[in-house]
């Protein structure tokens, strides 16, 4: 696996880390809110007391599943951050969706082209023109 | 055989903790609506013409889909679970009267059987007569607990019904394809908001209560703070906002410690945390109205109502003056809960409301004190809250009273001239009543402006064009308002005591038991006929007071005496 012909902005990998961050953080205290409705939730009625427990779990368990998930990437982020100032194709590919849509075409490779616009893309993006 | 009948037993009703149930999902569905939108802002644009595997794939839009189904699915149960719990509310007041009339026919079932076993199981005319009457009522009680069943029954199966449609992840996304889009809902409320606080009651009336939820949990901060939507609305936004920022700021001071700005925003939370704990001696917990601590760069914004203004028959609106903001809210909020307790003896209904909507001079600004700035811009917010209490009001338009003390008797004073109209307004401690305000009927208050000034609080002496004076005094006798005697609480003098008695007189006005807080709530609950009235001021008196007050000092040279007193009076 070669190491050459990539390079990434530092400061966009760590923003995006950052973001993944909050989001687990803020996730985290939504999901002690959850949880603290969903205790309440047992006193609602023989019938309700149930169904409401059903819908509660699979809310917190999705809401955990999204907090593993940022933390995940937050991590990740972070140590490649750490880690790398050069990628291979791999990485490259990894990280892109990882970082803010906006940022995602600083991940480029040495030339200046950004990773996806190897393939089919018509040529690389003009400054200032979205596509 | 005569046989005495006995109520089945009764049957259970669910606690009032309930409650709890929804002020959790609403927090956490504000959380989660927040977090989505905030995901939305790093997602490819919806109108992103390229690859469609390359947006599939990315992750934060990805991520935005996923938390948006959930906050969907949150606000679609809250809706229900809060109409369950409406419904309960109801179901426990009639279960409370089912259980007395249970407790009482279970003890007659005893007497009777009793008094029937002497009489050897034959009961004498009279006897039979009153078990009949006996077993008729608790036939009709047991009747009535099947009926009371029933009913929670259903409000059960209905609750049941529409929570098992939003159970799994799949119905959440059809649930989100159904709602109705937050940002038409933003756009109309702001719409409403733009014709003033009737306008805004009538919108929110014409709601649907998942439109109301989903409103209170996407946009927390313009619902928490929209004056017409009603006070428990605004309570459940603002409460459910509050716990929001709460666990946000402990999983931030878990990871890192917090910011300089995170740390004043804890300190403003736990200011009106303080405020809503302060002791009124009954079980009821007082309303949130209003919740922005980051307002006015971190001074924030914030109001408490002790009592419900919408039922009361008395509404003050308390409005505090220089150097408070949340931090110290409590004292604001003792101050309203004070007027609340005394008001309310004798059984009248009186709601009195601790108002910090405004940015009033502390800290770095406390050189606004000398001018109106603030207290322009926070008379025209007091003008709208008080307006959308009046719009929110319900049954006969409740006595409305508006009490302002330092700044804050200015910015009342200002938003009298322009356009708040209520019964009865109260300056204490008064520095002016704001320029162009020449007499008492300038503030259109529609039954009586009343000053409680002390005559050795300094502040109060500074109206009538001196230069640190903002506008007229209206303790004077030319400003025609009815003055109300308050106690001295030492002489004010050019020393480290004088100067600190001169400060007591200026916060005492509010002091526990003191005449000034008695008088204060006599005209809060429409009895200022009987509120004792002491003379105005008369002319040159602010004058006579600075220079006789600058002369006895005896730190002070001829030439800075002079000074002084052209300083202080430059329009005299």
């Amino acid at each position: 696996m070669t190491l050459q012909g990539f390079s990434v902005n530092l400061a966009i990998l760590r923003s995006a880390a950052a973001k993944w961050g909050e989001l687990a953080e803020d996730l985290t205290a939504a999901r002690t809110r959850l949880r603290s409705a969903e205790e309440a939730s047992a006193d609602l009625g023989e019938k309700a007391g149930p169904a409401a427990q059903k819908y509660f779990a699979t809310w917190l368990k999705e809401t955990t599943s999204q907090i593993r998930a940022s933390s995940g990437h937050d991590r990740q982020l972070r140590r490649m951050a750490n880690e790398y100032w050069r990628l291979d194709e791999d990485a490259a590919r990894d990280l892109a969706p990882m970082v803010a849509w906006a940022d995602r075409n600083a991940i480029v490779l040495k030339n200046g082209l950004p990773v996806d616009s190897t393939t089919d893309a018509p040529g690389p993006d003009r400054p200032g023109v979205q596509r | 055989m005569t046989t005495v009948s006995t109520p089945h037993a009764m049957p259970t009703c669910p606690p009032a903790s309930i409650r709890r149930t929804t002020t959790g999902t609403r927090a956490a569905a504000m959380a989660m609506s927040r977090v989505a939108g905030l995901m939305l802002k790093y997602s490819a644009p919806a109108q992103w013409e390229g690859r469609e595997s390359e947006k599939a794939n990315h992750l934060m839009t990805r991520t935005a889909r996923r938390l948006d189904v959930a906050a969907d699915a949150l606000q679609f149960g809250l809706a229900y679970l809060d109409e369950y719990c409406d419904t309960l509310a109801g179901l426990r007041s009639r279960h409370e009267k089912l259980a007395s009339d249970h407790r009482t026919r279970v003890s007659a079932a005893t007497e009777l059987r009793a008094r029937l076993a002497e009489a050897d199981g034959e009961g004498t005319g009279s006897l039979e007569r009153e078990i009949a009457s006996h077993n008729e009522a608790v036939a009709s009680l047991d009747s009535k607990c099947r009926d009371w069943m029933r009913d929670l029954s259903e409000a059960e199966d209905a609750l049941v019904s529409q929570l098992q449609r939003a159970d799994t992840v799949a119905e959440g996304r059809t649930i989100g394809d159904e709602a109705p889009s937050p940002t038409a809902l933003r756009e109309r409320a702001l719409a409403a908001h733009a014709h003033g606080p009737a306008a805004v009651h009538r919108w929110w009336k014409s709601l649907d209560r998942d439109e109301r939820e989903l409103l209170k949990t996407a946009y927390p901060g313009l619902i928490g703070a929209m004056n017409g939507i009603p006070i428990i609305d605004r309570h459940e936004t603002n409460l459910s906002n509050l716990q929001r920022m709460n666990a946000e700021l402990r999983e931030a001071a878990k990871h890192g410690g917090l910011t300089a700005d995170e740390e004043r925003l804890r300190k403003n939370i736990r200011g009106v945390e303080r405020g809503l704990r302060v002791d009124t001696g009954t079980d009821v917990s007082p309303f949130l109205m209003l919740f922005d601590p980051a307002a006015e760069g971190g001074d924030g914004h914030a109001a408490i109502a002790f009592g419900n203004p919408e039922t009361a028959e008395h509404v003050t609106v308390n409005v505090p003056g220089v150097n408070n903001d949340m931090r110290g809210f409590d004292s604001v909020a003792a101050t309203a809960a004070q007027i609340q307790i005394k008001g309310s003896s004798g059984g009248r209904s009186v709601a009195s409301i601790a108002w910090l909507g405004y940015d009033t001079p502390t800290g770095s600004d406390l050189g606004n004190m000398t001018n109106e700035t603030e207290a322009r811009k926070g008379a025209k917010t007091l003008t709208d809250f008080v307006a959308g209490l009046q719009a929110t009001h319900r049954g006969h338009p409740a006595h409305m009273t508006v009490i302002g003390h330092s700044y804050g008797s200015t910015t009342v004073a200002k938003a009298g001239s322009g356009g708040m109209r209520v019964d009865d307004i109260v300056l204490v401690g008064s520095p002016g009543a704001g320029s162009g305000n020449t007499h008492a009927s300038d503030l259109h208050a529609r039954h009586q402006v009343h000053v409680g000034s002390s005559d050795d609080d300094f502040v109060s002496r500074l109206g009538n064009r001196g230069s640190l004076g903002l506008g007229n005094d209206p303790a004077h006798m030319d400003f025609g308002a009815r003055r109300f005697a308050v106690e001295n609480s030492g002489d004010f003098s050019w020393s480290p005591v004088g100067l600190k008695e001169g400060l007591d007189n200026h916060t005492g006005y509010f002091k526990k038991d003191s005449s000034s807080l008695e008088s204060i709530v006599k005209i809060s609950v429409g009895e200022s006929g009987s509120v004792a009235q002491v003379p105005s001021r008369e002319n040159y008196t602010n004058y006579g007071w600075w220079t006789r007050e600058i002369l006895e000092s005896t730190t002070n040279t001829p030439g800075m005496i002079s000074k002084q007193i052209a300083g202080i009076f430059d329009g005299r």
